[in-house]
């Protein structure tokens, strides 16, 4: 038998018979390259085994109860006879509900055309006013305020293309890491179409801080971004790339292709 | 009491012994899809969809046969039903990443966790056939025989499966932090 790692890797999985196993211990015994061998299979081995069980949430078992007892309830005939009783019953009031539904949607429409126009009055005034504190806080010098900008605007519901733009610069020029961080933040919130991931890319190519590379990496990851991976070719390959940055965009990598 | 005793029980219409085999298997298998799809919520519909086929294919249970072995095949299948209803092809389905290690301070706890998070890594970049074959033989400590049965092979295929999985495993893994 020529000995080799499959063979010591069956003998570590107990696969081999009596026999074959003492021929193993027999060639063990003369080489050390062999021992060496099986040292790392069996620390290797060690290590997949002592792998940490992750814990999955408590919903699991309450839901496994929840099917259990509706199994349970399902199997006895007292079960069974309750089960057809209440489809009886289901039918009659799903029919009353659709009529009561009907008659209830018929109200609303009238009054639902009135209330959209006010509800979209009310969003655009509001719009308005946070885009005009923002350009206020934006043009200042502060950082602080700049960041609060930004945060002003993670607080709408939805963003117009004029706050995304400005976003969107933001992360191409403002000079505060900080800012862009925010605005990085913010922008992925609103958007993640093929605009917004081309802009965060020409972003990561011109970016040089490496907080923000990684944060530009992450949020590239998190759209799905597949059009990034030159750019992260090019980062890999520059020298000036600091190496926590090349592990990630490494693992954007492995992630996104 | 064993697994097929419990198993026999349920195939007789006594429920409750299914909660035992729950308590025993519920994170093993969680754990299995876990490391296949790297989606916790997903894994956790698929170990409620293996427990709600357990008890309807009950009757089709040979109470002479390995009950781990047979829930494992429905394991399989609850997964392969998933990507195929969603039509998702299993390779692409699979997010390799962010699984988080309970945390620790000693350095030696880091250090194994930083070595816990390195060897995922690696399993998670093996071929799926690979993976699977080593999470059942080496992780689950089965037979070849066993898990053969399970996947619908034969001894000498998985023989083969597991010897290409280690290989590749040793290619990514670093060799420095099992020895």
């Amino acid at each position: 038998m020529n000995i080799g790692e499959e063979i010591l890797i069956d003998y570590l999985s107990g696969e081999l018979d009596a026999g074959q196993r003492l021929e193993v211990e027999k060639a063990l015994e003369q080489s050390e390259s062999l021992r060496t061998e099986l040292a790392f299979l069996k620390a290797l081995r060690g290590d997949i085994e002592e792998l940490p069980p992750y814990q999955p949430s408590s919903q699991l078992e309450a839901g496994f109860k929840v099917m259990l007892e509706k199994e349970k309830q399902g199997l006895s005939p007292h079960g069974e006879a309750k089960v057809v009783q209440f489809k009886k019953w289901r039918r009659r009031i799903i029919s009353v509900a659709a009529i009561l539904v009907i008659g209830i949607l018929t109200g609303l429409l009238i009054q639902n055309n009135r209330m959209q126009r006010n509800q979209i009055a009310a969003i655009q005034a509001e719009l308005e006013a946070t885009r005009e504190q923002m350009n206020t806080l934006l043009s200042d010098n502060s950082t602080a305020k700049r960041i609060q900008a930004v945060n002003m605007s993670m607080e709408l519901p939805k963003a117009d293309q004029e706050i995304i733009d400005r976003l969107v610069e933001l992360i191409h020029k403002d000079e505060s890491a900080n800012v862009r961080l925010t605005a990085i933040e913010a922008l992925i919130q609103f958007d993640q179409g093929p605009n917004i991931q081309r802009a965060l890319t020409s972003a990561l190519r011109m970016e040089t801080k490496p907080v923000v590379q990684i944060a530009l990496i992450h949020a590239l990851i998190k759209i799905k971004a597949e059009g990034v991976l030159p750019v992260l070719d090019e980062l890999i390959e520059k020298e000036e790339t600091f190496d926590k940055v090349k592990d990630e965009a490494r693992l954007a990598e492995f992630k996104l292709s | 009491m064993s697994d097929e005793k419990l198993m026999s029980l349920v195939k007789k219409g006594k429920l409750d012994a299914l909660s035992d085999l729950f308590d025993r298997y519920h994170v093993k298998l969680y754990n299995f899809f876990l490391r296949l799809t790297h989606d916790a919520s997903l894994s956790e519909d698929l170990v409620q969809n293996v427990f709600e086929r357990i008890i309807k294919y009950r009757e089709s249970y040979r109470g002479d046969a390995s009950f781990k072995a047979w829930m494992y095949q429905i394991a399989r299948n609850v997964r392969t039903d998933h990507y195929r209803l969603n039509r998702i092809k299993i390779d692409d389905a699979v997010k390799p990443g962010q699984l988080n290690l309970t945390s620790g301070t000693h350095h030696e706890e880091m250090e194994k966790m930083e070595r816990s998070k390195e060897l995922e890594q690696a399993i998670m970049k093996l071929k799926p056939e690979y993976r699977e074959v080593l999470l059942l033989g080496w992780f689950e400590k089965m037979s070849y025989a066993e898990v053969g049965e399970i996947m619908g092979l034969s001894v000498s295929n998985v023989k083969v499966r597991i010897h290409r999985a280690i290989k590749q495993l040793r290619r990514q893994y670093n060799k420095t932090s099992c020895i």
